[in-house]
């Protein structure tokens, strides 16, 4: 008996498994978003965010929310901006969220290609212009935003008689030898945000290919990891990762924000080792979106979340909970403890369209593994 | 026909529980890449990485195996030896590693290596690698030595129970008169002759058995290779960290290729390795009688001074880690000036549930609701599939027995990545509206822990005499009656052992859910460690918590190994 049953589930499974995914289409690229079919879930009065991890709305936040909607609020959260881009391409027949929050400018448009956000209706304040540059469309609101930029220790730059770097070039020198860590572009969002800003940066220098420069930095012993944390926490010399459990501290450059001098002068009393290293078209603007999951429900709370992100008493806070630059008219960063002072705004940041970045990406990537040799 | 069915319908459940999430995920990964598991397996070295991590995988994965037996071995012989005072609680101490969540394992050893640590401050830098470690890694022509070691050593740390639990019951039930006898013959004279022609052909199998499971575990390691040497790549930590691009028709299609090699290496490999251990296991059964632990400690009595040594420091080594991981939840760093304060801070943040995150008392809530449903099913469907596979051993059917035997171990085969993606896939499929239910992530805590269940009490099914089943039906019962009245008091210690353990499993489990959408609403403490740990910190206080809501849950898996302790008893080996 039990071995007929045996044969039974190998012969009920095995076809069942076949067809299953017979309907399950490969990502279909459309030329302009307003070619996608918009769907519509069903409304559950609960609101469901698919976000990254270490998105921090405060309960007291969301309670508010709740106070004032009537909406639920359930926070699913994915690993980090590419993975929610992922998360929703992986369900994008059955979508588990109504809203999206955390698609930053260099997924965004993939996102838009392939479908996977729909229009909204909500009211949206006067933001900063700068917030509306990548896009200004009706299909995805700015949250915050801020720049990505190289950070240096200038503590271990004093010791080793170095000078902070004018030009990526630099770095490619013998004495920053094992010394810089970057985020890979594949697994992290602000390592694929600074790779796209290498981009622009070699063709205005109109020197090398930047995957040449990769190259010779992969050559020059740069430490790879896969995500910001591991470069920022265990390996760059200069940060708070000095107090984490792991730290190895043998960079003394590494990819994060042009502010992130500016928090850890925040949490440390005015005081920080770091600096931003401001190079022409070596820092990229990257902006965080809320966006519609096409598909999801619940579109009238999805619409007073975005209104109710935007709202001053919530984005005002954004330097605090989440890290990041508020994008309403007139908001910038807080002055306490040197945290406006430490985050300088570079006037040249790097320019890629998001069209480009969405056609070529892949490439980039590809040659960017080729490059280095690294995931 | 009756006892047919209530044989055969778990079997089958189980079956489809842990088949049908599998053949969802590869079913995707083939439609997604084109190339069948085979053919991506010759296709895993296209990865930059894939080659490396292949050797790597199997180099680390040997060498952690034979380490933990060479700590583990002498412990477990000492332990079954003599009469040691509270045993129970030293035996739930050196458990616990196994079943501390990894992210908290590999938290703990940090704490232990880092700059300015207690082994840092001995001069065994195995982080920046200078000093000895330095030296040493100059000498073999080793990069990164000192992070392998650490690696290794964790992994002892993290299996050193699998070496206790097989072998220490063996030594501790197996009849002194065996050995007195042995000692009369010429061939077991001398201690060495003993080791070699008595003792290793009785332990062999539960040795070879600790080895294996230690090699498996060690193979599918990801927290601990990710942290512990951040430079190095297992073919799970790899799988983990680049599989949320895995099964997207048209998207990154090499990542799924990947993925399907990996997966289908890995489960070639562990599947032999699991197939092995069983079936020396069945053949185990069959060959020694035993008696009581208490009946062969006393006739050795009590410890000298080398094996209290030893067991004190194996406790310390178990406990150091996580002992240091509790202590980072008070020790709390200034934020501006260079020194460390202690303080209960981060506990009030963590009961509060500040920085956006479940409280603690409310993901323990969820933790514990998770565990309990695992019981439920895994000690339910465990118990059924034992009881299948032991009555067609008594058949004599015992080649289906063991195909039943090994394919109850298949999860233990499947890496974390597989079997959230095949849940994650076939819940899609099936029955999308199940992400909105909360009790979703029982599913893959029950695959992943009934493997375990089965192993417990296989064993002392085997054990039961069967004249008390024939008592039982002189004395009129009928199959029910004897059901209830015989077997289950007669394994009641072995239930209590695999519940408890399935659920101090389903506490700590994370792999799996890891890949599935989760809802913040149903945080368990593992994934709330795991939040706060990839949180910034620039806010002081953001480890100290995650340390203070991982001390939770270590407590809490040492309580539920206590209450264990307490009803287990030894009865031929197994865990």
């Amino acid at each position: 008996m039990i071995r007929v049953s045996l044969i039974l589930s190998v012969l009920l499974l095995a076809p069942l498994s076949g067809c299953l995914d017979s309907s399950q289409s490969a990502l279909e690229s459309v030329e302009s978003p307003d070619d996608c079919v918009v769907y519509t879930g069903d409304d559950d009065n609960t609101l469901k965010i698919l976000t990254y991890d270490s998105l921090a709305i405060s309960d007291e936040v969301l309670s508010e929310f709740t106070n004032q909607s009537g909406y639920q609020v359930e926070l699913i959260r994915g690993d980090d901006a590419g993975s929610v881009l992922e998360k929703m391409m992986l369900a994008k027949d059955a979508p588990q969220a109504d809203l999206a929050i955390g698609l930053d400018n260099t997924y965004l448009q993939t996102a838009l290609n392939n479908c996977l956000i729909a229009p909204h209706n909500a009211t949206v304040p006067d933001l900063n212009p700068l917030a509306l540059v990548p896009y200004a469309g009706d299909r995805a609101v700015p949250f915050d935003h801020g720049y990505i930029c190289l950070n240096v220790d200038t503590s271990a730059l004093e010791e080793n008689n170095l000078s902070i770097p004018t030009s990526l070039e630099e770095l490619t020198d013998e004495a920053w030898r094992g010394r810089t860590a970057f985020p890979s572009p594949t697994t992290s969002s602000p390592g694929r945000v600074f790779m796209t800003a290498t981009i622009d940066y070699f063709e205005q220098m109109d020197s090398i290919d930047a995957m040449r420069w990769w190259e010779d930095m992969a050559d020059n012993d740069a430490i790879f990891t896969t995500g910001w944390s591991e470069a920022y926490e265990i390996h760059y010399s200069g940060g708070y990762g000095v107090w984490e459990e792991g730290h190895i501290g043998d960079a003394w450059l590494t990819v994060s924000y042009c502010h992130s001098p500016g928090v850890e002068a925040y949490f440390g009393g005015n005081s920080t080792i770091s600096k931003s290293v401001i190079i022409d078209y070596a820092s990229f603007h990257q902006v965080e979106y809320a966006a519609k999951i096409n598909g999801g429900g619940d579109a009238a709370a999805v619409d007073e979340f975005i209104e109710f992100l935007l709202s001053e008493e919530v984005n005002v806070e954004m330097p605090f909970y989440n890290y990041m630059y508020p994008v309403l008219e007139g908001q910038d960063l807080p002055e306490t403890d040197g945290y406006r002072y430490h985050s300088p705004i570079p006037s040249t940041p790097a320019e890629v369209s998001n069209e480009r970045i969405a056609e070529e990406m892949d490439d980039w990537l590809a040659a960017w593994r080729t490059a280095t040799d690294y995931i | 026909m009756r006892s047919t069915v209530v044989r055969t319908v778990p079997v089958v459940l189980y079956l489809s529980m842990i088949l049908l999430p599998l053949l969802f995920a590869v079913d995707r990964l083939m439609l997604v890449t084109g190339s069948n598991p085979v053919e991506s397996v010759f296709q895993i070295d296209e990865h930059p990485f894939g080659s490396d991590a292949v050797k790597f995988t199997f180099v680390q994965a040997f060498l952690s195996a034979i380490l933990t037996l060479l700590i583990g071995l002498p412990i477990a012989w000492w332990l079954g030896r003599y009469q040691w005072k509270h045993i129970g609680v030293v035996r739930a101490a050196l458990t616990l590693p196994f079943v501390t969540p990894s992210i908290v394992a590999a938290m703990g050893f940090l704490a232990l290596i880092k700059n300015g640590g207690l082994l840092h401050s001995i001069g065994i830098d195995l982080r920046t690698e200078t000093g000895i470690i330095g030296s040493l890694s100059s000498t073999i022509g080793v990069e990164n030595s000192g992070h392998i070691i650490a690696l290794l050593v964790a992994h002892a740390w993290f299996n050193l129970a699998l070496v206790i639990r097989f072998v220490e019951p063996r030594i501790a039930t197996l009849p002194p008169r065996y050995e007195d006898a042995f000692r009369m013959l010429p061939v077991g004279k001398t201690p060495f002759d003993r080791l070699a022609k008595f003792w290793w052909p009785m332990l062999k199998i539960p040795i070879l058995s600790a080895f294996t499971f230690t090699f498996l575990f060690s193979f599918t390691s990801f927290a601990l290779v990710r942290w512990l040497a951040p430079d190095m790549w297992t073919l799970e930590a790899l799988m983990a960290t680049v599989g949320g691009s895995a099964g997207i028709p048209g998207y990154r299609v090499e990542v799924s290729r990947f993925i399907l090699g990996a997966a289908t290496l890995q489960a070639i490999v562990l599947i032999a390795a699991l197939g092995l251990t069983s079936r020396m296991q069945q053949r185990n059964f069959q060959e020694t009688e035993i008696v009581s632990e208490g009946f062969s400690r006393t006739m050795n009595g009590q410890p000298g001074l080398l094996p209290k040594i030893g067991v004190f420091m194996a406790t310390i080594f178990a406990l150091a880690p996580l002992v240091f991981m509790a202590l980072s939840s008070v020790r709390i760093r200034n934020r501006t000036t260079d020194s460390y304060r202690w303080s209960l801070e981060a506990w009030e943040y963590a009961f509060q549930g500040d920085l956006s995150y479940v409280s603690v008392p409310e993901a323990l809530t969820n933790s514990l609701v998770y565990a309990t449903g695992c019981l439920l099913i895994s000690c339910t469907l465990g118990f059924f599939v034992a009881h299948s596979i032991h009555t067609l051993e008594k058949q004599n059917r015992k080649k289906l027995a063991q195909t039943i035997d090994v394919l109850s171990m298949l999860p233990l085969a499947l890496s974390g990545v597989m079997v959230g993606l095949g849940v994650l896939l076939g819940t899609l499929k099936i029955w999308p509206e199940l992400f909105n239910f909360y009790g979703l992530p029982i599913l893959p805590h029950a695959m992943l822990t009934t493997p375990f269940v089965i192993r417990i009490l296989l064993p002392a099914m085997r054990e039961i005499d069967p004249d008390y089943e024939a008592m039982g039906m002189v004395l009129g019962f009928n199959a029910i009656q004897r059901f209830f009245k015989i077997k289950i008091p007669l394994l009641k210690p072995q239930i209590v052992v695999a519940s408890a353990l399935s659920m101090a499993f389903s506490l700590g489990e994370f792999g799996a859910s890891w890949v599935l959408l989760r809802s913040g609403a149903w945080d368990t403490l593992p994934v709330l460690v795991d939040q706060l740990m990839s949180r910034p910190k620039y806010f002081e206080l953001v480890t100290p918590i995650a340390m203070a809501s991982a001390t939770v849950l270590m407590c809490t898996t040492f309580l539920l190994f206590v209450i264990a302790e307490r009803f287990r008893t030894h009865k031929g080996g197994g865990f």
